[in-house]
C-alpha cells in the first residue's frame, strides 16, 4: 500500500511548542485517525528529514542575474554586442547563435549574512535569511514558454497530462490531518495550465490539491465550504445521517460504498468545524500580522497567503503551495520588456517571505518543513530584441530551499560567466523533483503508479537527487 | 566506411607514439573522471553507449558512433561537450572545463588514437514478446465462434446460459430479478443517464407490479427509440475520446466542437453501423460522399482526431507535432484497438508486441496530415462544411461582392486621404506615412468615442477622444492588417492639449506578450510633433498584434487618433515625410458626401463579413499533399532520429485478407481506418463490445477496458465476449441490438442484494451472479436535478451552446439548462459539480470513471448555490400546492428524487421533520427545502439498487 495515512501525534514529533493545539486536538478525538496512525518520521522508503513542503511559487520567471546570481561581467560588458544561444530561437528554429545586446542588472548587490552570500536590492529581507539557504545556481529544465515550462515545474512533463508534484506526495505519504486537504494551492492561477497544475491526473481523485482562493482575488475561501459548523448544522446533517441509515438497513446488504456515503458526511462535518478557524486571522498577534506585511498595501496580499500558508502547516497539510502571480499569458514576474518592474514584484513578496522564514524558524517548524522559492524558468542576461526586458531562459536560473534536511547558508552549482546557462552541477528540474521527493522520505525511482499499462513516476526516467545540499 | 574508422585496433601502434602517450596522460584520465561513471561497460551503459574501449565509441550508442574520426567535429561527442545542443549535453551535470575540452580537441582532431580494448562491448537487452509468442495472446486471435454451437438456459437468453457455467462451478446461487421498480431506474440511468421522472412513474402503474416480460421489452423499445439514448451514449463516447470544447492552456474556445458532440448523438439515435462509426473518425475527410449530409458527417467525424487538450504555444515546434502524434495514437490505441501503443515512443513496448518500429509506422500515417497551422501560439484547422447548393451559391456571391466593395471602397479612400493631404490643415494622409498606419476609423472601439479634428496635427480626417467621461470602460484597439512578422517600432500618434490626460494607458499585445506604456497627452509627440515612440515589439505570423488605449486610470481628456507599426530596418532614416509639417489647401464641400459614402459602405462590408462569417465550420485535420514516413525517434527524442520505417500497422495482429499496403503516394489514415473497423481485426469489435457491456454491466468481460494486452486483464468469460462480438458483427455492429440482447438478459435484471457468505465468494462480482449498484454520474445527478427543479430544457437539437465572440473559457459562468453534455465542457471551467463528483477528465481518454466518496461531494451537496436553487425550485412546487396532504407531500418529494415511495419509516422522518419544524415556526413551508435537500444528499438519490 503506497498511500498511508499519518498522524501527527504531538508529543511524538516535537510539535508540543506549537500554537495549533486546537486544531489538532479536533483529529486526535477521532478515534479513526488514531486507529490507523503510524510511526511518523519513517518515511516511506526511508527516513523523511521534512514532513511537509512550502512552495513559493514566484509565476512569470525571475530574473536570477538580477536577484542571486551576481554576475560583475554584465557591469562591465554592459551594452556589447556579443553572441549568445538564444533558447526561444533555438526551439523555434533550431539554430544557435545570435547577437544580443548584453543588459547589465539595474539593481546593486550587497553581501549577507555569516555566509557573505551576494542578494540584489530586490529583496533586501529575503536576504536576511541567506544562511538559512540553499541557494542553487545551476537550475535547467524544459520549456520557453510558460504554459509548457510551468506544467513541467508541476508535473514533470511538457505536453503530456500527468499529475502534479503535491498530489504524488500525497499519494506518497498521505496527510497528517484528516480533517484536511493534504494538499493545498494558494490563490492558483487559471493560466498557463490551471487546474492541471495541482490536478491529479490518472492518480486516484483524492490526491489533487484543494485550491484556497483565486489569482486576483482577496477573498480566500474553499468551494462549498461555507457553513460555520453550528449546532443548527449539525443538527441538519443528524437528519440527513438519520434518512441514510434508514436506507442503508433497507437494503440489508454489506456495501463499503455506501457506509463511505455516511463517513463522507461525518467528514465534511469536521472539515466545516475546522477550516473556518483556519481561515480566521483574528487570532495572530499585532506584531505577527506586521512581521507578514499586513500592515501594508503592497504586501498584505501575499502576507496573507504566506501566514495562510503557516497556519496550514501547523495543522499537517503535506503540501501548501503559495501562488505569486495573475491569470494573464504573461504572468506576474514577465518582464519582456520594462525590467525595472520587477521592483514591484519584488517589494510585494519581500517582506511576506521573510516574514514565514522567521515565523518557521521560531515556532521550531523550519525543522521539518521544507521551504521552496523559485519560478519556472530565469531570465536572458541581455535584452530581449534589444529592448528593456528580459525574454525567458529554461537554460540557467537559480531558486533556493530552505528548512528541513537542507543545508543551511551554501550555494550549489554555477552558470556561466554571464549566468546564462548552468555550467557547473547542474541541477534539472527533475533532479529538483527527486531531491524534494528523497527529503520527504520518498525514492522518486519507486514513487510508481500503475496507468495505461505501465509504472509512471514524477521523473519519468529522468532525476537524481543532488545529495550535496542535503544535511 | 573509411579504413580509419575501421582500423581494428590502435594496440599495435608503438606505445612511445606522441599520440598514445597523449592519450594515456591526458585522455584515458579525462574519460574516467568525467565520462565512465555513467558509460562503461562495469557500471551502465547510458544511452547504450560505453566509452570504455575503442570499440565501445564505435559501436556507439542509440544515437549512433561517438566518434567520427574522419570528420571529427560532426562526432556526436564534440557536440555533447561542447554543449551547443541542449538536447544533447555531456557531462550532464556541468560543462567541462575549457582546458578538459581542449585535451578532446586534440585527441579528437589526432584521429582519436585509442589502445583500449572492449572486454564485452553489450547494448542493453531488449525484451518484448516476439511476433510468434504475440499470436498466442488471446486478443490478437480471432474470436472463436465454437460452429455457432453455444449453451443453453431456462432463460432462453445466451448471455445467462454463457454465464451460468462458471457460477455452477463456483456454487454460486444467482440473484433473484430485481423488481420492476428497480428495473425502471436501472433502465432509465442505463439507457437515458437520467432518473426516471415522476410522470414516467405515474403513468406506467403497472410497471410497478409483478414481472411482465412483454411490458419490459416495450419499455427497452421506448427508450431506445427516445434522442435520450443517443445523449447518454454519446456521452460515454465522449470520455473516451477526452471531448471538451476548450483548451487548457490560454483558454482557446473550440467554438465547432459541439458539431463532433452533435454527430455522435446523431450516430448512436440512428443506430450507425460503428464500422463505419470508426472509419468516419479516422479518415472521414477521406472517403466518398454522396449527399450534403454525409460529407458533413464525415468531416465532423474526424474532429475526433483534433481535440486534445494541447500545447499549442511549444515553441519546440518538430516537438509539438510528436506530441500531438502521440496523443492521437495513444487515444486510437485505448479507445479503438485496446492497446498501450504509446509505451513503444521511446523504446520496444516492455510487455506487448509492440516494437518501435509499429509506433512510428503508425506515427506516419498521422504525421502525414496536419493538425496545426504553427506560429508562436499554433492554431488548429478549421475546414469549411458543405453546403446545398443554394447556400453553397449565396456564400459565393457574398464573397465577389465583398470583393467589388471593397475594391471602390479602397479607391474611395485613397480619394479622400489624397484630397486630405493636400489640404491646408495640419493632418497626414495614412497613406503617406511609412510602415503600417492604423488610423482611428479602422480601429475597434468599446465605448463612446467623440470624433474630432478641433486639435491639428492628426492622422487621416479626425482622431477620437473619451470626453473625458466613464473612466475605465473605453479602450480604442488599433490592430494592423497583414503585419509581416519582423521587429516594428510601434507609434502613437494623439494630439497634444491642456486638457489632454498625463497618463493614457497604452497596452501593446506582441510575440512576447503585453507591454503597458504610459502617455503624457499634455505634451507634444517627440517625433516631429506627431509621433510618440512606445518601443520595439516583435511580431509573428498569426500571433497577437494590437495596440489598445483605454481611459482606465486617467483623468482628463484621453485621446486616440493612430498607430504606426514602423520595420525596424527602417527606422534610420528619417521617416515622417515631408508633407506632415507642410500647410496644405482646405478640403473640397463635396468631400464631406464622399466621407459618407465610405462610411455607409464600410457599414455594408461589416454586415457582408458577418454574414460571411457564419458559414460553418468544423475541426478537422488535413492530408498533406506529400504523404511521409517517419524515421524511429532514438529515445522519443524528436532531436535524434534513427530508422526511418514505413508507414503500416500493428504488426502483433495477424496479417488480415482485407489489409491493403500503404503506398507511397497514399495518406494512409483510410487505410488505417479499413485496418481497424474491419470484420476480421480480433481487437476491435471486442473492444468496443467489451466496452458497451461495462456501460450497461457496471464492470467489462474484461476488466481492463482500454488494455487488451498482456498487462492487461484476462477476460471472465472469453467464449462470451467472443459469442457476443461475432454476433455483433453480423448484425451490422449495431450497438442497440447488443444494448437489447444485454438488458434482456436475466443477468441484467438481478437484484443488487447478496449474502455476506456470497459476497466473500465473489466480492468483486466478476461472475456476474448479482445485479451492480449503479451510482448516478454527475451528468444523471446534475440532469435529475434540472429535471426535478422543472428547468431541463431538452429542446428538439440544441447546438452550440457557447456565447458568440467567446475566445477564452476562464471563469465562465454555466447558466445554460440543458442535459450536462451540452456543456459547454470547458477544460477551465467545468461544470457545477464536475470536479466533485468524479467528471472524466477531459485531457485524458477516458474508459472507466473513477468512483470516489469524499467529503467535497457531501459539502457540494450541503452548500452548493446550485443545488439549493433546484432543490427549492421543486420544495416550492410542493408546498404551493392547497388540495395535497402532507403526507401525498411527502410520496411525491420520493417520487421525485429517490423515483419510488416512501417507505413507512421515512415517512415517519419526514414527519418528525415537519413536526419540528411546526413546532419551530408555526409554518410547515420553509420545511420542504430541508426535506428535498436532505432526499437529494441521500444514499437513495446517488445510487441505485
Amino acid at each position: 500500500m503506497m498511500h498511508r495515512r499519518l498522524f501527527l501525534n504531538s508529543t511524538a514529533c516535537g510539535f508540543g511548542s506549537l500554537a495549533t493545539a486546537s486544531l489538532l486536538s479536533q483529529s486526535a478525538t477521532n478515534p479513526r485517525v488514531f486507529a490507523d496512525a503510524i510511526a511518523p518520521s519513517s518515511g516511506l522508503h526511508h527516513r523523511a528529514k521534512a514532513k511537509r513542503v512550502i512552495f513559493l511559487f514566484m509565476q512569470g520567471g525571475v530574473s536570477q542575474v538580477d536577484s542571486f546570481d551576481r554576475k560583475p561581467l554584465l557591469d562591465q560588458r554592459d551594452g556589447e554586442m556579443m553572441e549568445f544561444d538564444d533558447a526561444r530561437e533555438f526551439a523555434n528554429k533550431g539554430t544557435v547563435g545570435s547577437k544580443q545586446r548584453v543588459m547589465k542588472s539595474p539593481w546593486s548587490f550587497k553581501q549577507y549574512g555569516q555566509s557573505g552570500r551576494w542578494v540584489s536590492d530586490l529583496f533586501p529581507k529575503m536576504a536576511e535569511h541567506v544562511d538559512r539557504m540553499a541557494l542553487i545556481h545551476s537550475m535547467h529544465t524544459e520549456g520557453v514558454a510558460h504554459g509548457p515550462a510551468t506544467l513541467f515545474l508541476h508535473s514533470g512533463s511538457l505536453n503530456l497530462i500527468r499529475p502534479s508534484m503535491g498530489s504524488w506526495i500525497h499519494y506518497g505519504i498521505g496527510s497528517e490531518n484528516d480533517n484536511l486537504p493534504g494538499f493545498v494551492s494558494i490563490a492558483p492561477s487559471i493560466g498557463n495550465g490551471g487546474p492541471r497544475n495541482y490536478g491529479s491526473a490518472f492518480l486516484p481523485a483524492r490526491h489533487q490539491g484543494t485550491p484556497i482562493g483565486k489569482a486576483g482575488e482577496s477573498q480566500l475561501r474553499i468551494d462549498y465550504l461555507n457553513s460555520t459548523g453550528d449546532a443548527s448544522s449539525r443538527s441538519k446533517l443528524d437528519q440527513i445521517q438519520k434518512l441514510n441509515r434508514l436506507q442503508l438497513d433497507r437494503r440489508a446488504t454489506q456495501d463499503s460504498e455506501l457506509d463511505a456515503v455516511i463517513e463522507s458526511y461525518e467528514m465534511a462535518w469536521r472539515m466545516q468545524s475546522t477550516a473556518p478557524e483556519l481561515l480566521d486571522f483574528t487570532t495572530e498577534t499585532e506584531e505577527t500580522n506586521r512581521l507578514y506585511g499586513l500592515d501594508k498595501k503592497e504586501t498584505e496580499s501575499y502576507g496573507r497567503k504566506c501566514l495562510l500558508a503557516r497556519r496550514l502547516c501547523e495543522s499537517g497539510v503535506r503540501f501548501v503551495q503559495v501562488n505569486y502571480g495573475d491569470n494573464s499569458a504573461n504572468p506576474a514576474w514577465d518582464q519582456h520588456s520594462n525590467l525595472p518592474k520587477h521592483a514591484d514584484h519584488a517589494r510585494a513578496v519581500d517582506q511576506p517571505i521573510a516574514g514565514l522564514m522567521t515565523d518557521l524558524a521560531r515556532r521550531g517548524l523550519l525543522e521539518d518543513t521544507l521551504v521552496w522559492w523559485g519560478g519556472e524558468f530565469g531570465r536572458a542576461p541581455y535584452a530581449q530584441q534589444n529592448g528593456t526586458g528580459r525574454d525567458h531562459n529554461p537554460g540557467g536560473f537559480t531558486v533556493w530551499l530552505a528548512g528541513g534536511g537542507v543545508q543551511p547558508g551554501i550555494a550549489y552549482g554555477q552558470t556561466d560567466e554571464f549566468g546564462h546557462r548552468a555550467i557547473q552541477d547542474k541541477v534539472h528540474m527533475h533532479d529538483l523533483h527527486a531531491t524534494i521527493l528523497h527529503l520527504l522520505g520518498m525514492d522518486h525511482e519507486k514513487l510508481t503508479f500503475k496507468h495505461a499499462g505501465r509504472d509512471f513516476r514524477l521523473t519519468d526516467v529522468h532525476g537524481r537527487v543532488v545529495h550535496k545540499i542535503i544535511t | 566506411m573509411a579504413s580509419a574508422y575501421l582500423r581494428a585496433d590502435d594496440t599495435e601502434l608503438d606505445s612511445s607514439d606522441d599520440r598514445v602517450v597523449f592519450f594515456e596522460n591526458k585522455v584515458r584520465p579525462l574519460l574516467v573522471k568525467r565520462c565512465l561513471e555513467c558509460h562503461s561497460s562495469d557500471a551502465e551503459i547510458n544511452g547504450g553507449l560505453s566509452l570504455d574501449s575503442k570499440a565501445g565509441w564505435q559501436l556507439g550508442g542509440d544515437s549512433g558512433p561517438a566518434i567520427n574520426p574522419d570528420d571529427w567535429q560532426k562526432s556526436l561527442l564534440w557536440i555533447a561537450t561542447n554543449y551547443r545542443n541542449p538536447h544533447l549535453q555531456m557531462p550532464p551535470d556541468g560543462k567541462l572545463l575549457d582546458s578538459e575540452i581542449e585535451i578532446i580537441r586534440t585527441w579528437l582532431s589526432q584521429g582519436a588514437v585509442d589502445p583500449r580494448v572492449a572486454t564485452t562491448v553489450k547494448k542493453t537487452a531488449r525484451a518484448a514478446l516476439s511476433v510468434e509468442e504475440s499470436q498466442q495472446h488471446w486478443a490478437y486471435r480471432k474470436p472463436v465462434s465454437n460452429g455457432g454451437t453455444h449453451p443453453t438456459h431456462p432463460s432462453g437468453n445466451v448471455i445467462d446460459a454463457f454465464l451460468a457455467a462458471r457460477q455452477v462451478s463456483a456454487g454460486l446461487e444467482p440473484a433473484d430479478r430485481a423488481s420492476m421498480s428497480v428495473l425502471r431506474q436501472r433502465l432509465w440511468i442505463d439507457l437515458h443517464g437520467l432518473r426516471p421522472d415522476v410522470v414516467a412513474i405515474q403513468a406506467s402503474p403497472d410497471f410497478n407490479q409483478e414481472w411482465d416480460e412483454q411490458a419490459y421489452d416495450q419499455y427497452v423499445e421506448r427508450l431506445l427509440a427516445s434522442p435520450r439514448f443517443g445523449e447518454r451514449f454519446a456521452r460515454h463516447w465522449m470520455d473516451a475520446v477526452r471531448f471538451a470544447e476548450s483548451i487548457t492552456l490560454r483558454g482557446f474556445v473550440l467554438s465547432d466542437a459541439w458539431r463532433y458532440r452533435n454527430y455522435l448523438i446523431r450516430s448512436f439515435n440512428s443506430d450507425k453501423s460503428i464500422a463505419q462509426f470508426i472509419r468516419e473518425q479516422i479518415a472521414g475527410d477521406l472517403m466518398p460522399s454522396d449527399t450534403v449530409e454525409q460529407r458533413t458527417d464525415q468531416l465532423t467525424a474526424t474532429s475526433m482526431l483534433a481535440l486534445g487538450d494541447t500545447n499549442l504555444e511549444e515553441q519546440d515546434k518538430k516537438q509539438l507535432e510528436m506530441d500531438y502524434v502521440d496523443e492521437q495514437l495513444d487515444m486510437i490505441g485505448k479507445v479503438l484497438l485496446g492497446q498501450t501503443i504509446g509505451c513503444a515512443r521511446c523504446h520496444d513496448h516492455k510487455f506487448d508486441p509492440i516494437p518501435t518500429k509499429d509506433y512510428y509506422a503508425l506515427a506516419g500515417i498521422l504525421k502525414s496530415s496536419s493538425a496545426l497551422d504553427h506560429s508562436n501560439v499554433s492554431n488548429w484547422v478549421r475546414v469549411p462544411l458543405p453546403l446545398d447548393s443554394q447556400s453553397e451559391n449565396a456564400f459565393a456571391s457574398m464573397t465577389s461582392e465583398r470583393a467589388d466593395l471593397k475594391k471602390e471602397l479602397d479607391a474611395i479612400k485613397k480619394r479622400l486621404q489624397s484630397s486630405a493631404s493636400s489640404s491646408s490643415s495640419l493632418v497626414v494622409a495614412a497613406a503617406d506615412l511609412d510602415g503600417i498606419v492604423v488610423d482611428d476609423d479602422s480601429a475597434q472601439k468599446t465605448g463612446e468615442w467623440q470624433s474630432s479634428s478641433s486639435v491639428q496635427v492628426y492622422v487621416g480626417t479626425a482622431y477620437l477622444h473619451d470626453k473625458n467621461t466613464g473612466k475605465g470602460t473605453k479602450s480604442v484597439s488599433f490592430e494592423p492588417k497583414n503585419l509581416k512578422p519582423g521587429t516594428y517600432r510601434v507609434r502613437l500618434s494623439y494630439s497634444p492639449g491642456e486638457n489632454r490626460t498625463k497618463n493614457a494607458m497604452v497596452r501593446i499585445f506582441s510575440a512576447d506578450g503585453e507591454d503597458v506604456v504610459r502617455v503624457d497627452q499634455t505634451v507634444k509627440p517627440k517625433d516631429n510633433g506627431l509621433w510618440q515612440t512606445l518601443g520595439s515589439y516583435r511580431f509573428e505570423p498569426n500571433g497577437q498584434a494590437s495596440v489598445v488605449i483605454s481611459n482606465q486610470d486617467t483623468t482628463g481628456h484621453v485621446v486616440a487618433d493612430a498607430v504606426q507599426f514602423l520595420p525596424e530596418a527602417a527606422t534610420e532614416k528619417e521617416t515622417l515625410k515631408e508633407s506632415a509639417s507642410k500647410p496644405v489647401s482646405v478640403s473640397e464641400p463635396d468631400l464631406e458626401s464622399l466621407r459618407k459614402k465610405a462610411a455607409r459602405m464600410e457599414a455594408e462590408m461589416k454586415k457582408l463579413q458577418s454574414r460571411l462569417d457564419k458559414r460553418p465550420m468544423v475541426i478537422s485535420i488535413k492530408a498533406l499533399d506529400k504523404p511521409m514516413d517517419l524515421a524511429i525517434h532514438v529515445r522519443g527524442s524528436v532531436h535524434q532520429l534513427g530508422e526511418v520505417v514505413p508507414r503500416g500497422y500493428l504488426s502483433c495482429v495477424p496479417r488480415m485478407a482485407t489489409t491493403l499496403p500503404i503506398g507511397q503516394d497514399s495518406n494512409g489514415r483510410m487505410e488505417l481506418a479499413n485496418w481497424i473497423a474491419c470484420d476480421e481485426n480480433p481487437l476491435t469489435a471486442r473492444v468496443y463490445v467489451n466496452r458497451v457491456w461495462s456501460w450497461l454491466m457496471g464492470e467489462g468481460i474484461v476488466r481492463s477496458i482500454d488494455n487488451f494486452g498482456t498487462t492487461g486483464e484476462l477476460p471472465s468469460h472469453p467464449e462470451l465476449l467472443d459469442f457476443l462480438t461475432l454476433q455483433f458483427i453480423q448484425h451490422g455492429w449495431s450497438t442497440k441490438w447488443l444494448v437489447r440482447e444485454i438488458v434482456r438478459s436475466e443477468s441484467y435484471q438481478r437484484a443488487s442484494r447478496c449474502s455476506s457468505e456470497e459476497l466473500e465468494m465473489d466480492p468483486d462480482n466478476r461472475l456476474f451472479a448479482r445485479g451492480h449498484v449503479r451510482r448516478l454520474d454527475v451528468e444523471a445527478i446534475r440532469d435529475s436535478l434540472l429535471s426535478i427543479s422543472g428547468e431541463l430544457d431538452l429542446g428538439s437539437q440544441i447546438d452550440s451552446v457557447i456565447p458568440a465572440e467567446m475566445k477564452e473559457d476562464y471563469k465562465f459562468s454555466h447558466s445554460v439548462r440543458y442535459r450536462s453534455l451540452y456543456g459547454p465542457l470547458f477544460r477551465n471551467s467545468p461544470l457545477e459539480l464536475y470536479t466533485e463528483f468524479d467528471g472524466a477528465n477531459p485531457s485524458f481518454p477516458i474508459s472507466k470513471r473513477s468512483r470516489s466518496t469524499i467529503a467535497p461531494q457531501a459539502l457540494a451537496l450541503l452548500n452548493s448555490d446550485w443545488v439549493a436553487e433546484r432543490t427549492s425550485k421543486f420544495a416550492a412546487l410542493v408546498a404551493s400546492s392547497n388540495t395535497l396532504s402532507n403526507e401525498q407531500k411527502i410520496n411525491d418529494c420520493f417520487l421525485a428524487t429517490v423515483s419510488r415511495p416512501a417507505t413507512e419509516q421515512e415517512t415517519a422522518w419526514a414527519k418528525s421533520l415537519i413536526d419540528a419544524s411546526t413546532a419551530r415556526s408555526g409554518s410547515v413551508d420553509s420545511v420542504w427545502c430541508d426535506l428535498v435537500r436532505d432526499l437529494v444528499a441521500s444514499i437513495d438519490f446517488r445510487f441505485i439498487e
